[in-house]
């Protein structure tokens, strides 16, 4: 369902993405792991086109993401398709959680108020926040924060959700919280591609590995290859330091 | 020391002092309204746009800054006038006011602007939000909420500004004031209520901005959250 295709990618003279290409089947969870600056988070921003890469392409069914200029058409069918939730929730501090969550269902979506409420509310159930609809998000803690995050890229219907690195910002006993959601989903079927350092999320949820490193994809395969039988000196050396 | 205050003479030209302080108001509610609105269009034009319409605009910001309100306002009340373009008293203030002060709330709002941070611009934009869909309803509020001390500021300069109006034959409050003060010799009462009429109309702008500024953030939502 999502194709990408030898993207290369350059911020002036620095390559930051070599060469990618991989595949995302329906309802697998692709994890990306990787030392710093390997061009995890860059390669997630370039599939809703957060960020312009310079040749290649990606294909979201239909839909393909070119270097340069594309129409706002294009560009919102591809990013409704596509969720993304960031390592910083970004949650807009002067809507209430509830108007957080409804505000692009009907800006783009155009849907009825009282129909994103609804659907609003089931994905804060979802989350386990149906009490904190009407909180401010200052109000809330980090994975309160990201959980609604999580729901507000939800409502939005997206085939698939990049997850970038969504639990790095956060104190250890509430990552857990956030995993959690993350697995449910996984479970529900759910499409996704989640740039982690969380070792034990990967090897419980994820179907396929990425590891990169440099801009570069050094190794990819199951679990069970890339995880647990490594074939790269790179992986096992990094492997052996984060496990 | 021959002068005893009598605040009489107040009540008995209270008719022509209304009418001054309704324009004075008039003026000020006008001119708030247009300049907030000019400062808030050319900040969008401003940060979207290229770099010519970005030189253009600060060119002009650069102008108004540097030029007094009242060679604006004569300029165009007398300057204008002489090539044919003519403006009344009321438009001419106005003018000047708005292209003066938009000028300023441009700079004070781009200030705000670049306060909140490009990762909610991001999240607007990763939900599929159209640029200006996430300028003016993400972005702005939260501009404005950071920078609304100057704004208010800005908007007492507007009002106490009008009454530069009195030097282009505005009838407003400080020319009503100025003219029944030399008809009747009664100058310190006239400019003493001129005075505090400037400086209640002040407070009302800080409390009616304030009230905005509260309901902006959603005080109102958490307050009673917390009486519950």
């Amino acid at each position: 369902m999502l194709e990408v295709k030898n993207v290369d990618k350059y911020y002036n003279t620095f390559h930051a993405l070599k060469d990618i290409s991989f595949n995302v089947p329906k309802g697998s969870v692709t994890v990306i792991i990787g030392p710093s600056g390997a061009g995890k988070s860059t390669i997630l921003r370039c599939i809703n086109r957060l960020e312009v890469f310079n040749s290649g392409f990606i294909k979201i069914g239909n839909k393909k993401i070119i270097p340069g200029k594309m129409r706002y058409n294009d560009l919102k069918e591809i990013r409704t398709r596509v969720g993304y939730v960031a390592q910083s929730y970004n949650l807009f501090p002067h809507l209430i959680v509830i108007e957080n969550i409804i505000l692009a269902p009907k800006l783009v979506l155009h849907q009825k108020v009282k129909a994103a409420r609804d659907n609003a509310m089931q994905f804060l159930e979802k989350v386990g926040l149906a009490d904190k609809a009407d909180s401010k998000p200052e109000n809330l803690s980090g994975g309160e924060q990201q959980r609604v995050a999580i729901a507000r890229t939800l409502a939005m219907n997206p085939e698939i959700v990049l997850f970038d690195e969504v639990t790095s910002a956060l104190d250890p006993e509430l990552i857990s919280e956030v995993l959690n959601v993350m697995t449910s989903l996984a479970q529900e079927g759910m499409t996704m591609i989640v740039v982690t350092h969380e070792m034990g999320f990967a090897r419980s949820v994820a179907t396929d590995v990425i590891f990169m490193e440099q801009g570069s994809i050094v190794e990819k395969g199951s679990v069970a290859d890339v995880l647990v039988n490594p074939k790269e000196a790179r992986t096992i050396q990094f492997l052996s330091k984060v496990l | 020391m021959g002068y005893v205050i009598r605040f009489g003479v107040i009540v008995e030209n209270i008719q022509e002092l209304l009418k001054g302080i309704t324009i004075t108001l008039e003026l000020t509610l006008v001119a708030i309204v247009l300049s907030t609105l000019t400062g808030i269009i050319i900040a969008f034009i401003s940060m979207n746009g290229n770099r010519v319409v970005k030189a253009i605009i600060n060119g002009y910001v650069e102008i108004m800054r540097n030029i007094p309100l009242l060679v604006l306002l004569y300029f165009i009340y007398f300057g204008l006038g002489e090539i044919s373009i003519n403006f009344g008293s009321f438009s001419s203030i106005i003018l000047a006011l708005v292209l003066c002060n938009g000028a300023y709330l441009e700079e004070i709002i781009r200030a705000g602007i670049e306060s909140v941070h490009k990762t909610q611009s991001e999240a607007g934009l990763a939900l599929g939000l159209h640029n200006y869909q996430v300028f003016f309803r993400i972005v702005m509020p939260q501009a404005l909420i950071n920078v609304f001390p100057p704004i208010i500021n800005q908007y007492i300069i507007i009002l106490l500004s009008t009454s530069f109006a009195s030097l282009v034959a505005l009838d407003e409050l400080t020319s009503t004031v100025s003219r029944l003060s030399a008809f009747s010799f009664r100058t310190f009462e006239f400019y003493i209520i001129g005075a505090v009429v400037y400086l209640v109309f002040a407070v009302i702008i800080v409390f009616v901005t304030n009230r905005i500024k509260k309901i902006l953030r959603h005080e109102k939502i958490t307050k009673q959250k917390e009486a519950t």
